[in-house]
């Protein structure tokens, strides 16, 4: 394989998973052939948008099937990538869209249009759009020195610069990567960096599947996401930056540190440092978590400190630790899997040759290294000097071949979830206050990992609080100033005038924290922040009001829910905020959530085969049979779900407690015993009422959950949990019956349908099945005491599939067709 | 006849954009685009409708849709009237419901 072209004819025959897609509510998988089908029909999609080879196409979106799809669509057409920042800002994108020259632009509907006349496509519909398209042709073919794709590597300052990668690049690293990290088809890798780095993509995309191993894309990166996925998904490898290593430190400590343990934690922490084959029983909770399978962790982008690299070590853990640049494609070095060096970046890979300059500087030559900057070539020049490149960073190899980084010169910060932020950027908006006489924006460690510091010389009589308020509403979410010192003097600075950073950095951090923390650091209460952030107030106290104080309004309030959300990594009720929740009820809660306080969980005991053996004999010998002598059925319909694969989702209008066994009753076989229920979960727990009422309900909850394969959905807390379970039920192949009315239906109209049945079709994205139900409401109607026999018609309508209707339509749609159903004899 | 009015700063829709699930808590996915200006009139105007009808609703539960002439109704709400104008850093939207 010398091409990126020749990776993809690979996958052709490949039956084997390559990507799993974990959304909120499912996971949908694609294998290796289905990648294929889709990225060609892409190039047939692309040439009918007329793009040929060499044009430029711009990508900007997060990571995903259909960016994947996307990507390897444009290079088959022999168009050239060019992957934007999903966080970027507009300015830059557009910069970066015009500075290209793309001739379309594939985006995600959520980043703001940009101001550009060409054509534009969203990702979120790509597939949509790949269906109507039947003819698929095959990779052009392409030469190894052909470009793929233009990287841009910097802030808003200057002009990006636009890094060419090659075929020939982009592969050379891939085949070198993989000789030092053995990668097999057994292996499935979890990806937390975004696609439009090179580090993710060549590591974490082409190397996978060069091997036939598969590759993990989440929507969210919430931590009850990742151990989700480290759960489910069998993880092997986690490629990621330091930030979410200290991240998931710092959580570790704060756990150990809650349940009281930190004597005995640090006892196991200094046996397994001697003994290190004792680690995964000393710290088993830990490794439970990440399962049996995990191998390691790599990690890139930025220097991982040395203490978290020991931490990982220490609780048995692997993290090998790279260095690369956008230049090389990335990769440079690495610590071998078998023979890691804590504190340096590794060896240089097998086709890497690197040497120290006599300035220190790190040289690199090797054919994964770029041809050039985009039409840019006075930048070119003066990147390479006698054919080696110079990386701008400073390090030493030792005896062995190791290399260490003593220090960057490009001081990029890198965020948990991979994006570069620039501190120049942060800078010139800083700068242009009118109280800043000078300033200079640096990364110090917090316990959630590195934060965006500003170092500022204030004129006479500045604010500062109000200048850091005024200059984070100005900057984007990723970029914003988390704390700030005051420096009394001049900066110390460098012979070319450029302040010396290291130097201010290692003031601050010898400078006793108590002095910094109590005057300055913004940061002391994430939650003030938050509010801050979105009330644009800066006094805020415990005792106020969010709404009559803060003047939170109805759009803030779901703003505030969903940045809760995000910081605390749980699911938040905005019923939880009332109009007399205060500052500090919300911290109560936020607390008492964090404390991880009962929630109700979905029972795992119901999926044991004896159980569900058990359940369903139940099923048809009393819950089905005891309506047998009172319902005569007449299925129509039901013959085409013999053509179905399913799973799929019934949704049927709601006449009586007879409903149930009816519908069951005629579904074939293969849908009978898997077909699962939402039911009303405050139904089965009601809080104020006696004892014994709750007594009863709780054993008819345990009846309805083994006999009738009901599953809870609360309709006023946990919502989200309910239909999480649903997409976990759809995703083992169990079909969904629902009865949209959410009551029984008491007159000759049936009840309006409650949104929650067209949100879960939104989320679950199954074919839906109308059914209509007439002749209970004479067998059995509601508040009769004893059933009549009499027939039952049972109309199975023809499948329909959503695609991006809203729910009103949805709901609408599903109303008649039920409606038409009901009406036929 | 109730009637109700809200107003939009366009620049905090850019900020809801940035975040798909947030996206997800105020808009449908047939309101859904990137246009921001058509973001904060559609937002604006489920506040009014809401302001109107004098009660706190499901922000997913209002749907707004233009017809042909690029008139925007709530769907589903017959009897309701909506307006939304936008110029420079903000979208206001009027909604009338007629009894």
């Amino acid at each position: 394989m010398e091409t990126l072209t020749d990776l993809i004819n690979n996958f052709k025959d490949n039956q084997d998973v390559a990507i799993v897609y974990r959304t909120d509510f499912r996971t949908f998988k694609y294998t290796y052939s289905e990648i294929y089908e889709l990225s060609m029909q892409m190039s047939v999609f692309l040439g009918d948008k007329g793009i040929k080879k060499g044009d430029r196409v711009l990508i900007w979106g997060p990571n995903s099937p259909a960016w994947v799809v996307s990507f390897l669509g444009i290079i088959s057409t022999g168009a050239i990538a060019v992957p934007a920042d999903m966080l970027g800002t507009v300015e830059n994108t557009g910069t970066v869209a015009r500075l290209s020259e793309a001739k379309l632009i594939l985006k995600t509907k959520y980043r703001p249009a940009l101001p550009s006349t060409v054509p534009s496509f969203y990702l979120e519909d790509i597939f949509f759009e790949l269906e109507k398209i039947k003819s698929v042709s095959i990779p052009i073919t392409t030469k190894e020195n052909d470009i793929v794709e233009l990287v841009y590597t910097s802030g808003t300052t200057g002009s990006p610069k636009g890094v060419a990668l090659s075929h020939k690049n982009i592969m050379a690293n891939v085949k070198a990567v993989s000789s030092v990290v053995s990668i097999t088809k057994k292996d499935t890798m979890l990806s937390t960096l975004p696609l439009s780095h090179m580090f993710e993509q060549t590591a974490g995309l082409f190397t996978p599947l060069s091997h036939g191993g598969r590759i993990v894309y989440m929507t969210s990166l919430k931590s009850s996401a990742l151990f989700g996925a480290l759960a489910k998904e069998k993880i092997t490898m986690i490629l990621t930056v330091p930030r979410l290593l200290q991240s998931m430190k710092t959580g570790i400590l704060a756990k150990v540190e809650e349940e009281k343990k930190t004597n005995i934690f640090n006892h196991f922490l200094s046996i397994s440092t001697r003994h290190p084959w004792l680690a995964p029983f000393l710290f088993r909770s830990v490794h439970k978590r990440f399962g049996s399978q995990f191998r390691f962790f790599v990690s890139g982008g930025a220097s991982l400190d040395g203490d978290t690299e020991k931490f990982w070590h220490t609780l048995g853990f692997n993290v090998l630790v790279g260095y690369g640049l956008t230049e090389c494609a990335p990769v440079l070095t690495v610590n071998p899997e078998k023979s890691p060096r804590i504190g340096t970046v590794g060896k240089p890979l097998s086709n890497v040759e690197i040497c120290i300059a006599e300035d220190d500087e790190i040289l690199a030559k090797g054919p994964g290294i770029f041809s050039g900057y985009w039409q840019d070539e006075a930048r070119t020049q003066s990147t390479f000097r006698d054919g080696w490149f110079l990386t701008g960073d400073v390090g030493a190899l030792d005896a062995d071949g190791y290399l260490s980084i003593k220090s960057r010169k490009k001081d990029v910060i890198v965020t948990a979830n991979g994006v570069n932020i620039y501190p120049e950027d942060i800078e010139n908006v800083l700068a242009k206050n009118k109280d800043v006489r000078e300033c200079c924006i640096i990364s110090i460690p917090s316990p959630q990992g590195e934060e965006i510091h500003a170092v500022i010389v204030l004129n006479a009589g500045g604010n500062a609080e109000q200048m850091i308020a005024d200059t984070n509403a100005k900057l984007d979410s990723a970029q914003q100033i988390m704390s700030f010192t005051l420096w009394d003097k001049e900066f110390p600075r460098t012979s070319t005038l450029k302040i010396k950073k290291n130097q201010v950095r290692e003031k601050i951090l010898n400078t006793t924290s108590a002095s910094l923390d109590k005057n300055n650091n913004v940061s002391e209460n994430k939650l003030i922040i938050l509010l801050r952030r979105i009330t644009g107030k800066q006094e805020i106290t415990p005792e106020m009001q969010l709404v009559k104080d803060l003047k939170l309004d109805s759009i803030g309030r779901v703003e505030l829910v969903a940045a809760i959300e995000q910081e605390y990594y749980f699911d938040f009720e905005e019923e939880l905020i009332t109009p007399k929740t205060t500052v500090a009820d919300l911290e109560h809660i936020i607390n008492e959530r964090t404390k991880g306080t009962a929630q109700y969980s979905y029972p795992r005991w119901t999926e044991w085969l004896i159980v569900r053996a058990l359940g369903n004999l139940w099923l048809e010998i009393i819950n089905l049979s005891i309506w047998r002598p009172f319902c005569l059925l007449k299925v129509k319909g039901n013959k085409t779900l013999s053509t179905i694969k399913g799973p799929v989702i019934f949704v049927s209008n709601h006449i009586s407690y007879a409903d149930h066994s009816c519908i069951v009753r005629s579904l074939p076989l293969n849908f009978r015993y898997n077909t699962s229920t939402p039911a009303w979960g405050e139904f089965f727990f009601p809080t104020e009422t006696s004892f014994l009422h709750q007594a009863i309900r709780r054993i008819f909850y345990y009846y309805c959950i083994t006999t009738l394969r009901l599953f809870m959905m609360f309709e006023f807390h946990s919502f989200n949990n309910g239909l999480k379970h649903a997409g976990l039920l759809v995703d083992q192949g169990e079909n969904i019956l629902i009865f949209p009315e959410g009551g029984h239906t008491r007159t000759k109209e049936m009840l309006p349908f409650k949104n929650g049945t067209a949100i879960l079709i939104q989320q679950l994205k199954i074919p839906v099945i109308p059914i209509g139900l007439s002749g209970l409401e004479y067998v059995y109607p509601h508040g009769a005491t004893l059933p009549k026999p009499g027939i039952v018609h049972v109309n199975f309508g023809t499948p329909i599939i959503f695609k991006n209707e809203s729910i009103q339509e949805i709901t609408e749609r599903l109303r008649n067709e039920v409606e038409k159903l009901r009406q036929q004899k | 006849m109730d009637i109700g009015i809200d107003l939009v700063k366009i620049a905090r829709i850019e900020q809801i954009l940035t975040d798909q699930k947030l996206v997800h808590k105020f808009f449908n996915a047939s309101e859904i685009t990137d246009n921001l200006e058509s973001l904060a009139g559609i937002l604006a105007a489920k506040e009014a409708y809401m302001k109107a009808c004098g009660d706190k609703l499901e922000w997913l539960s209002i749907e707004i849709k233009k017809n042909d002439l690029g008139k925007p109704y709530i769907v589903g709400k017959i009897n309701t009237r909506v307006s939304i104008s936008h110029d420079g850093d903000y979208a206001v939207a009027v909604v009338l419901i007629i009894n």
